[in-house]
This record gives C-alpha cells, sequence and structure tokens, in this order.
C-alpha cells in the first residue's frame, strides 16, 4: 500500500487535490479531522469549530499527542486500496508517525496567502468564510491548530504550487503521483 | 411491532449479566451500556478501554457538551435498535429513568443483592482486571461511591425488583413469574 499525505495550509488545496487522487486513482481516502467528526456524531454534537478544538485538546492532554496516529494506523487496516490519501496533517508528531509506516510519501502544497484568502472567501466551506477579511484570515492562518503546518514543509517528498490554474495544479498533482507510483 | 425498552439497574456484581442473558436468550433482545458511547469513542484512537479512560472521558464530554449527551446517546440507540425487546444495561440516573419511560413501553428491573454475596460474586467471576485480588474493604469502597450510591435510589422507580440473594433457580424462577409476566403482558398489550 502506498500512503500519499497532503498538507498544506487552510485553502491551500488539499481537498481539491485528495478528491482528485481519490476519483482518477480509486484512492483510499483518510482525513485526520473525521476522528473527531466521528465522536461528535456518536453524541450528536454540531461539528461547530469549539466543540471540535475542544475535543482534540482533550483527547491529547489525557490519552497522549500519539492518538491520532494510532486512529489513521487503525483506519489504514480498514483500507483495501493500493494508493490511500491521508490529508490534514498539521504536526511534526503526527507527520513522524505517519512516515514510519512503510510505503509513507509526503507531498506538501505551497499557496500564496492572497490567493488561499480569495479562494477561502469564495468557497463558503464554513459559515462566515465569505465575509472573513484579510486580517481574521491571517489570524485564523496563524493560530495553534494552524502555525505548525508550514513547518512540515521542509520534509516534503515534494512541493506543489497551487498559484495558478486548477487544471496547473492538478497536472503537477498527476505527475508526483506517477512518480510514486512507478 | 412496537418495541420495548428494558432498564436494568443494580449495584456491582449484582447479577444484571444473568438478567440479560435471560432476555437476549428468551427475546433475542439488543442491548446497550451508558459506558457504549464512550468505548466506541476510545476504540476510534485504540485507546485501552480502562475505568479511568472511561471516566475521564464521561467527565469530559458531560462537561463540555451538556450533562444528557451520554443519557440521549443511548436514547438515539434505543431507538434506532431493530429487536424487539432492547436493554438499557446499567442505568444510573433519575434521567435514566425518566429516558426510558418517554418510550412508549418500558420495563424497569432492579436487581437487588446483599453486599456480602455479591463480594463473593464479584471476586469469583473477575470481570475487571484485579477483581479477584480486591478485598472486602476495597469492594465496600468501591460500592459506595457516588454513582453506586445513586443505583441503589433508583430501586423506588422499578417494575419489577428481582431478589438475587438465593440460587440460580431462584431467580430464574423470577425472572420467569416477573420478568417474563411483564413483557407477556406488554407484548400482548400491542397486538
Amino acid at each position: 500500500m502506498t500512503i500519499i499525505g497532503i498538507a498544506g495550509k487552510i485553502a491551500c488545496g488539499k481537498g481539491i487535490a485528495a478528491e482528485h487522487i481519490v476519483s482518477r486513482y480509486h484512492a483510499g481516502f483518510i482525513d485526520y479531522s473525521q476522528f473527531l467528526y466521528q465522536v461528535l456524531d456518536i453524541f450528536a454534537v454540531p461539528h461547530e469549530r469549539k466543540h471540535i478544538n475542544a475535543l482534540s485538546i482533550f483527547l491529547r492532554a489525557t490519552y497522549g499527542q500519539g492518538i491520532f496516529n494510532n486512529a489513521v494506523v487503525r483506519a489504514l487496516g480498514e483500507h483495501k486500496e493500493e494508493l490511500v490519501v491521508v490529508t490534514g496533517i498539521r504536526r511534526e508528531q503526527e507527520l513522524d508517525g505517519l512516515a514510519a509506516i512503510p510505503g509513507f510519501v509526503f507531498l506538501y502544497i505551497e499557496s500564496d496567502i492572497d490567493t488561499r484568502y480569495q479562494r477561502n472567501r469564495t468557497a463558503h466551506r464554513k459559515p462566515g468564510d465569505a465575509e472573513m477579511t484579510f486580517d481574521q484570515f491571517q489570524e485564523k492562518d496563524s493560530d495553534d491548530s494552524n502555525r505548525t503546518i508550514e513547518g512540515l514543509k521542509d520534509r516534503a517528498d515534494y512541493v506543489v504550487e497551487n498559484d495558478g490554474t486548477r487544471d496547473e495544479f492538478l497536472s503537477q498533482v498527476d505527475s508526483v503521483i506517477a512518480k510514486i507510483v512507478s | 411491532m412496537q418495541k420495548i425498552v428494558v432498564g436494568l439497574t443494580g449495584r456491582l456484581a449484582s447479577g444484571k449479566g444473568t438478567v440479560t442473558r435471560h432476555l437476549v436468550e428468551t427475546y433475542k433482545a439488543d442491548k446497550t451500556r451508558s459506558s457504549d458511547p464512550l468505548r466506541a469513542t476510545l476504540d476510534i484512537f485504540s485507546i485501552a478501554q480502562t475505568r479511568e479512560h472511561l471516566d475521564a472521558l464521561s467527565t469530559f464530554v458531560r462537561e463540555a457538551y451538556g450533562e444528557n449527551v451520554i443519557a440521549q446517546a443511548v436514547k438515539r440507540y434505543l431507538a434506532k435498535s431493530e429487536a424487539g425487546v432492547v436493554i438499557f444495561d446499567g442505568m444510573r440516573r433519575l434521567v435514566d429513568v425518566e429516558m426510558i419511560r418517554s418510550f412508549e413501553h418500558s420495563l424497569f428491573i432492579f436487581v437487588d443483592t446483599d453486599k456480602d454475596i455479591r463480594y463473593t460474586r464479584s471476586v469469583g467471576r473477575n470481570e475487571n482486571i484485579g477483581d479477584d485480588t480486591m478485598t472486602y474493604e476495597d469492594f465496600l469502597a468501591k460500592d459506595s461511591d457516588e454513582p453506586q450510591q445513586q443505583i441503589e435510589a433508583l430501586k423506588e422507580y422499578a417494575d419489577v425488583v428481582l431478589d438475587n440473594n438465593g440460587t440460580p433457580e431462584e431467580l430464574s424462577k423470577q425472572l420467569s413469574e416477573k420478568v417474563d409476566a411483564a413483557l407477556e403482558k406488554l407484548l400482548a398489550h400491542q397486538e
């Protein structure tokens, strides 16, 4: 099994890349945040940022920083695909855990903040995104859950830029996949 | 057919498992415990299901998402279950009683057993790691913590109180005379 880890800052295009790899290469898909959503669903708690953050902090503090890696390893065991995309990696520790798994390749997506800001405003993924000012975006981009992402870039096997068109971006992703699976 | 929700409680090692087995064998009952949503959460992260881990999670979810959040998760399970008889094992609070009463057909069973007998059974069965080496004093301490005290207060709300101080045959007789009779009545009422 080849595992493609994807990281990048808010609205860099992680979701589009992951979706593309899943549909074009019939890859499996795991998102670090899916485990938090699963827990919230067990208790029928709405997927609001404050609930997600409180849960994440509690789980890490109580059961150890490594538990999300345990969850990924467990989820990987349930996938039968040759290729599995793991997205939403934010911390060194998460990357350490994944890097220890045979077949792991790490892809970092880079995109400048102005492009990401515009993209975030128009993507309407979360309530309030469309009204967010540049300052608010910048603040969110460097909060506790996001500021550690950039440091992961140095450890990437591949870096793909996403400041042009969607097609340009996805064709770079395809070239990376071609190298990985060859 | 409408389902019958059976609430079951009793103190440590009172014999709830025997009652559950009877209902599963006789009525193909489905079952859930209030710890099930907590156990499912720990499973996602491969966290060991120790009493300590479950308690920490229980405290967190109730503080962060509301005191009733676990009872509500159990309620959704009970509502969704397709079995004709579904058991909520380990009711602890009055809100749990209110919750099962919110279903159209419910039966609340309290298993009543003296503490000396419960201690002997607890040591013998070793359900949780360490139970077999527990002293009588340890058992009494565990048996008198707050959740266990709350259980006792639920007895007056029970439809059926089973006295489990005798032989297995005596319990079996009560299961048939009290529990089966009550369930048959509820089932007949539905037809």
